[in-house]
Parts: C-alpha cells; structure tokens; sequence
C-alpha cells in the first residue's frame, strides 16, 4: 500500500544549530506511529514542519504520494497537529477558537465572507466536547478564563472538527490529567480504526506502548531507531532515547517485587526532578545534590533487588528438587505400583493359559488397571501444564480449570473474560494461568472465603488486568511480604514475581465489605482477534 | 455519555438560558463594578463635554451646531473606522491622512476639465487608487516582514508629497460637481429623516429578536425580552430626538446616513463574517491564528486595503464638505485626531480588542471638543492641549478598567 505520508532525508537547522538531521520515515493509513526521545530530541521540530509552521532546510515530504512544496499547507491536505503547548485566541470565546479557520456555514466552501452558521457550529462543538468527555457551562466563554488543561482541550476539540487523515500528536498529555490522557488514548485508538494515520510524540514510555504500532526513537535530532511496538521492549527504547553505550547497562535484573517498585518510584521521582532541572536552573546545584542522593538510594535499591534475586534464585532450586522428589514418589507410589500390579497379574495370566474363561476375566482387570494408570498419568500431566491451554487458550483453560476447583473446593467461582481476548503469546498465556492458579490456592488455603470472583479485562490494547476478589477474611493489619515468604508462603511471592518478570504490576488490597482483592496489570503484544 | 446525563446537562443549560430581568441588571452591575466599563466612560464624557460647553456658550445645544457637529465629525469617523480594522491586527497606519488626501485630489482633478469625469467614475477610479496604495504598504509589511509603523510612516511623507505633485501650482481646486458636493452638504427632507430613523429602528428591533428567539431555541443564555424591548424603545427616542432637532434646523445630514450604513456594513464584517474574526484572532494571538491554518498575511494585507479605502472615503466627505481641494489637504491633525477617535472610542492599540462603533463615539467625543472650543473662540493651541488630555484620560479609564478586571480574573 502507498504510504500516506513519507519524509526523506529531512533536515531543519536554526541558525548554526541543527534541530533534525535528515530524518526518514514513512506512515500508512491507519496506522499510529510512535516518536520517542527526550526535550530537544527534535519532536517538536518535527511537528512545526509537518504542521507548515517550518520550512524545512532539505529534505522531501511526500503526502498521498505527491510531493509537497513547504511549507506544508497542513489544513488542505488533511493534517491536524494537536502542539504541546495550546496556542488559542485568547480575546475569542471557546466556540470561536474550536472552529477558528473552519467556520460552518453558508457557502460551504471556505471563504473569508461566508455567513456562519452557529447553532450548526454549537451543535458539532457540543458532539466534540462529548467525546472528549469534556463540559463547559458555556461555549461563549474568552478562553483567556480556562485554566491551561482546558485550553489544551479546546485545542484537541479543534484537530476533531473536520475528519483529519493525518493527525499528529505532540506531547499534549503533559498538560492533561490522567482522566484525559486515558481519553487522548482512546482517541487514538478510535482514529486509528478509522484509518487515520497518528503520529504520537511522547516522552512517556507506558503512553507510546499503550497504543503505537511502531516506535521511531529520535536523539538530538537524529533518528536513531525504528521498531515495531510488539517487538521491543520499555528498556530498549529508553536506552536508544538516552543513548547508552551498551544495553547491558541499563538492563539490570531487578525484578524482585518490592525493590523494582522501588526503584520505579524512584525513576519517576528522578524524572520529575528532571523537569524541575529544566525549569530552574538556579536551583540546579541543590538539585544535583539531591539526585546524587537519590542514585545512592537507588543503587541502595538495587543492592535490595539484587538480594532478593539471590533468595528467590535459591528457592526456585529448593522447589524444583521438591517438585522432582514429589514427582518421584507420585510415579513411584502410583504408577510404578500399579505397573508391577500388572506385570503380576499378567505372570498370573500365563499360568492359567488353559483356561478360557479366566483369561477373559484377568485381562478385563488388566485392562482396568491400565486405564486407572492412564487417567493417574493424565492428571500428573494436567498438573504440569493445563491441556488445553495450547489447543484452546487461555479463556478455555481458566473456563475448566475453575470449574473443576469450584467443584472440588465448594466455593462459588464466578469467571468475567474480556470478550476481547483473544490469543496471547504462549508464555504470557501460561503465566496468566498460574497466577490464577496460585491465587486460587490461596484462597483456599487461607481466605475462608465462599465466594471468589476473578475478571478478565484489557485496560488498554496492550494491558490486560486481572482482577481476583473474595470474600474472605482478607489481608492482616501488618501484612509483609517478606515476612509471609521468612515463614515458606511463597504463593503470593511467586505471584508477583511472576507479574513483576512480565513487566506489570501488581496490587493486594482489602475490599471494603471484607475479602483480599488481587490486581495485577500485565502488558502484552497487541491482541490478534480471534478468528472465527 | 448516557442519555440520563445528557438530558441532566440539557437541563442545566436549559436552567442557566433563563434569566429573569432582576438577574441581568445583576449580572450587568457586577460586571461594571468589576472594570468591564463598556462605553459608560465615553458616555458620561461626552455628557460632561455637553455640560460645559453649554454652560459656557449658550449655543452649544442648539439644532444648528448640532447638525453641524455631524458633518464635522463625518470625516474623520469614516477614516476611523478603517483604523479600528488596523488597530485590532496590533498595527498602525499612519498614511492615512495623505492617503485620504490622495483620493479627494485625485477625484477632483478628474471631474475638472479637462478630464471631465462623471463623479461615480472619479470617485471609483479615486478608491481604487487608494486601495492600491493599501495594498502596496500591506505587501511590503508583510513581504518583507517591516513594522507597519515603518513603512506607512513613510507613506506619510511620500504621498504628502504626491498631493503637492498632483495639486502643482493651482494652490485650490474647486469642486463643482453636485453630487459630490451634495454628499456634505445634502440635507434630508424632514420626512425622509423620519423614515430613515423607523428604518433603522426597525432593523435594530428585528435583528435583536431574531437573535433572542434563535438564542432561546438553541439553550443558551438571553437577554430577558424585557430589557431587549426596553434597548429598543431606548434608541428609538433617541433616534426620535436627533431627528427631530435635525428637522428643526436644515433637517438630517445626508452624510449622517452614510456614517450609519459604513457603521452597519463594517460592524456587520467584523462580527459576523469569518474574515472579522480572523482579524481579531490575528491581533489576539498570530500564532495561534497561524496554526489554525489562517491566512495570515492575506488578512493583513486586506486590512491595509480596508484601511486605505475608507481613508479615501473620508477624504472625499472632507473634500465635499470644503468643495474644494488644496495643498493642504490630509495634513493638520487629520491623522492623529482619526486614531485618536479609535482609542478614545475604546479600541486597543495591543489589537485584538475593539468595535466598529468606538469611532463613531471617539469621533463625536474629538468634534465636541474641537467644536465646543470653537464656540467659545479658543485658540487652535489650547485645543490641542485639551484633545490630548482627553485622550489621555481615555487610555487612562481603559488601563484602569483592564487593570481591575485582570484582578477580579474577568480579563
């Protein structure tokens, strides 16, 4: 397919400095590319251009397979750019910016004289703003009295008025609260599926995954990768956006729940300090300070995370010879019996070859024996690994799997699954399943509880949450992981390290009426839908 | 979103488009009380100015200086009215006393012999002249990206001297043709003025109730019937009384008219035509103008047009009014009084903020002066002083009111 847009060798220079350097990319229809990179990467450069607020210095721009003379006549071709920072008109009320250069109305054609139709405009203004989620008490408000959220609204509500093919989306978020950001994503999802193609500028990592298809990383105006989404994973593109020497560096196992939340919290923390960096540079000294004490906590940190790795390497090898041990006996006790058992009756058998008669009663025991083997050897594999989570997938396993617990455990089971959920990777899949698992054995060991719900349900294209809630008698006042795993409960432990290996998250809290709810957040490749 | 919420926020609206009469005057006190003067200020000023001369020299308020306080204002608001356009872009021209000047010499050497034009043909040839010099200057500010004040600073001197050029050694030239001559010094009919006032009455109370009735149909907030009937009635009177002191002396100026269809028709682009509100948007904020895909530029350069026709326009009311040309044409305080008649009207000089109608009130408020002060014998030296003060106290009422009403978060 021709692609609707396509960049050649773009280059912008300001003066002596060069903002992009000869940039290349294509984006199809209905496509959502990602741009990755940190302040001055060039992002926003890249915006002005494609936006026509630039000239480029050199460079081609091809736009539904015709060259296009910059500046880009943005508005004509279709493009619609929603900038970082929202510039509106401040002396003109809401109504009059969301329409500003396209105003509804008689002739249809754009014309400096035409007759403007307001009420169509309200009216279409009204739709807009309710699929932003958005309500003013009056369209007729001077923007100058929005706070700056609301004007970054309003200029969204201007990229939605006419149906765009192209819409780029430079880093709006960071004036939205995360209500917003949810909507902007959604957005995206919605042009996407219309086939608009979306550029979407971020410096959020989680942002970018949630929705692209494809992530191009720039780096001091230079574009320094190109990945699709489902092939690559948060650490890489940090280190392309940062430009670490080797990915070796930045990739430090630290997966151990309570360290790597940790150390998260403190990436976030080093990341809003950043900012404050870039906004006062007077500060900075007092600022350095604190960011080299907050290496040391972190690299304190990882010490931890790395602590915990050993103890958890540890107790894998433990469990793993416990399995085997359990394993051994099981076939020992069971199957190896049952075989002599049979070996027996088959020497049996051959002495009373003569008679007919108690040939055909010995080899209907045999054949009972065998089949009690088979279905004992049945259910040792089904321990190993769910059957039918190969053939069926997941929604199939956990469907008889928490039939056959509900039956044998007499707790009431309710399972919600996502309609939408589709086939995921195998691994993810089976992780899936053994936190259910474990989270059910749990419930049984220690809830009390007669009643469990799990759900099933994607947050986002890539995130799907599950939920395991019930009624029991939940989480003790000075709950701790680490005491629970001190005394050999390992189920919730290997939970999260489970959750944590996956790159989600995972949450323990009490609900109000009582019982322990689970939540954990696993991100996954984009889901295909399943065929029919 | 659900239906229940969205008949829920229908209702809201529906609640908040109903407001009683008690409520409006409320609204309308506290936003006065907050700065947001409106034209209060001018009014009063100009009842104060009334009051004074009056007091001073009994035939200030007489029908016969009334009418002609009109015909003297004419000129410069009908060039005012151009520089409110310019103003609101956040630019100035100060060509356009010359430029005015341009258009009057040029008409009236093409109706002299021996040319001998017919006046509709002058005077188109004379606005289209002009309005190629507003298209010049624009292009060049635009072009070459050179402060307006710049490049029509020098207009000032160039077409200064081209009405010297073009008027040569006649010193005066004589305007002969009626028509043009008719444009200043036409008086209407006593029955005409009337019909002229119910017409224009009668538009207002049209245009005012279908916008109340369209508002109610859409939900959204109107002004009580009440107090629309009652701005109705209140310039209905008012019209009434001007018409009728008109029709006691020579009766309405035609040129009175002129003034109101200008006034309409502009007020009319700026407000309702997407082309006005690109003007304000331009003068608001360029940027953001330019991002929305607005030809910024084009606006510009139009508005420089806008600006020089109607300087040509006023030119040939001047001109009628002194059926005759000379060297002196578009010089004097022309230029300065046609801006200052915008700011004093309200218009600010930061562009984005300002109505059509600030010239007609500036430009009534700078005749009663010049012409009180004529009355009363003063010199042309101590008129100056007080056209300026005025201005001052002007900018002064329209810094304060802003002031306030950054701080009571109303700006």
């Amino acid at each position: 397919m021709e692609p609707l847009l396509r960049v050649i060798n773009l280059s912008k220079k300001f003066g002596t400095l060069t903002a992009l350097h000869q940039i290349s990319f294509e984006i199809h229809p209905g496509e959502v590319v990602g741009l990755a990179g940190r302040s001055g990467s060039g992002k926003t450069v890249l915006a002005g251009v494609i936006s026509g607020l630039y000239t480029p210095t050199w460079g081609d721009i091809y736009f539904d397979g015709r060259r296009i003379q910059p500046p880009v006549k943005a508005r004509q071709l279709g493009i619609e750019v929603i900038h970082q920072e929202p510039s509106l008109a401040d002396n003109l009320d809401i109504l009059s910016n969301i329409f500003l250069g396209r105003e509804r109305g008689w002739p249809q054609r754009n014309h400096l004289l035409k007759l403007p139709n307001r009420w169509q405009m309200l009216e279409q203004a009204r739709q807009i703003l309710d699929r932003l989620g958005v309500f003013f008490p009056s369209l007729e408000i001077k923007v100058s009295n929005l706070s700056s959220e609301q004007r970054q609204l309003v200029a969204i509500a201007q990229a939605m008025v006419n149906p765009a093919r192209l819409i780029f989306v430079d880093e709006p978020t960071v004036l939205l609260s995360y209500t917003y950001q949810q909507r902007l994503l959604s957005l995206i999802e919605v042009w996407r599926s219309q086939g608009t193609a979306v550029i979407f500028a971020s410096k959020n990592i989680e942002h970018l995954f949630a929705v692209t298809d494809r992530i191009i990383t720039l780096r001091k105006g230079h574009c320094v990768a190109e990945h699709r989404t489902d092939e690559t994973n948060r650490e890489e593109i940090v280190a392309e956006m940062v430009g670490a020497p080797s990915k070796d560096q930045l990739t430090p196992a630290i997966w151990a729940l309570d360290s790597y939340y940790q150390a998260r919290a403190q990436a976030e923390k080093l990341r809003h300090k950043q900012v404050l960096l870039e906004q006062n540079l007077v500060e900075r000294d007092h600022l350095n300070q604190q960011l080299v004490e907050q290496l040391a906590e972190q690299v304190e940190a990882l010490d931890q995370a790395n602590m915990a790795l050993q103890a958890a390497q540890r107790r894998l090898l433990t469990e793993r010879e416990e399995e085997r041990k359990r394993l051994a006996r099981e076939l020992h006790d069971q199957v190896i019996q049952d075989l002599l058992s049979v070996n027996y009756q088959l020497e049996e058998l051959a002495s009373h070859v003569q008679d007919p008669e108690m040939v055909t009663a010995e080899l209907a025991d045999i054949r009972d024996s065998i089949r009690m083997m088979v279905s004992d050897l049945r259910r040792i594999c089904g321990n190993l690994r769910p059957p039918t989570i190969d053939s069926l997938g997941l929604g199939a396993a956990l469907q008889s799997y928490t039939r056959e617990w509900s039956e044998r455990t007499g707790i009431a089971l309710t399972l919600e699954l996502d309609e939408h959920l589709g086939r995921l990777p195998e691994p993810i899949e089976l992780s899936i399943f053994r936190i259910v698992q474990e989270g059910l054995s749990n419930v049984r060991k220690h809830a009390d509880a007669t009643r469990v719900t799990i759900t099933l349900k994607h947050t986002s294209p890539r995130l799907l949450m599950i939920t395991i809630t019930d009624n029991g008698k939940g989480l003790s006042d000075n709950f701790d992981l680490s005491i629970l795993s001190s005394r050999g409960h390992y189920g919730l432990l290997g939970m999260s390290e489970r959750v944590a290996l996956m790159g989600g998250r995972l949450r323990l809290r009490n609900v109000p009426d009582g019982g322990l709810q689970i939540q954990a957040e696993i991100p996954h490749p984009r889901v295909v839908p399943m065929s029919r | 979103m659900s239906v229940k919420e969205s008949t829920q926020k229908s209702a809201l609206l529906a609640s908040q488009a109903r407001i009683t009469p008690a409520e409006y005057i409320q609204n309308y006190i506290k936003r006065v009380s907050s700065g947001d003067l409106g034209s209060i200020p001018i009014i009063l000023g100009l009842l104060l100015i009334a009051v004074i001369f009056q007091w001073q020299n009994e035939n200030f308020l007489t029908a016969r200086n009334f009418v002609n306080l009109i015909v003297q204002m004419a000129g410069i608001t009908t060039i005012a009215y151009g520089v409110v356009f310019v103003l609101l872009l956040g630019e100035i021209d100060l060509s356009i006393g010359y430029v005015s000047a341009v258009a009057a010499v040029t008409m009236t050497l093409l109706l002299r012999e021996p040319s001998g034009w017919p006046w509709y043909a002058a005077m188109g040839l004379a606005l289209l002249a002009v309005a190629g010099i507003g298209l010049f200057q624009g292009l060049i500010v635009t072009r070459f990206q050179v402060p307006s004040f710049v490049v029509t600073l020098a207009g000032l001197l160039a077409w200064n001297g081209v009405v010297l050029i073009m008027i040569g050694g006649a010193g005066t030239v004589i305007i002969q043709d009626k028509v043009i001559i008719g444009i200043a010094n036409y008086f209407l009919p006593a029955v005409w003025g009337w019909i002229i006032a119910v017409a224009a009455v009668g538009g207002f109370a049209v245009v005012q109730v279908r916008h109340v009735l369209n508002r109610q149909r859409h939900n959204l907030p109107v002004t009580p019937m009440v107090i629309v009937i009652a701005q109705i009635v209140g310039l209905a009177v008012l019209s009434g009384i001007v018409v009728y002191v008109a029709n006691q002396d020579r009766g309405v100026p035609f040129v009175g008219v002129i003034l109101l269809v200008f006034l309409a028709g502009l007020s009319f682009l700026a407000t309702r035509t997407p082309f006005g509100r690109y003007v304000y948007a331009v003068g608001g904020n360029k940027e953001a103008a330019r991002r929305a895909g607005i030809p910024v530029e084009r606006i510009r350069v139009i508005v420089f047009m806008i600006s020089s026709v109607m300087a040509g326009f006023g030119g040939i009311i001047l001109a009628s009014r002194l059926r005759s040309v000379d060297t002196a044409a578009g010089g004097g305080n022309l230029l300065l009084n046609s801006i200052a008649a915008a700011v004093i009207g309200g218009t600010s000089l930061f562009g984005g903020s300002g109505r059509v109608s600030s010239a007609v009130l500036g430009a009534l408020v700078i005749a009663s002066v010049e012409n009180g002060m004529g009355l009363l014998g003063l010199s042309s030296g101590v008129k100056f002083v007080v056209t300026g003060l005025v201005l001052l106290i002007a900018v002064l009422v329209d810094a304060l009111s802003r002031q306030s009403r950054s701080q009571s978060g109303l700006a």
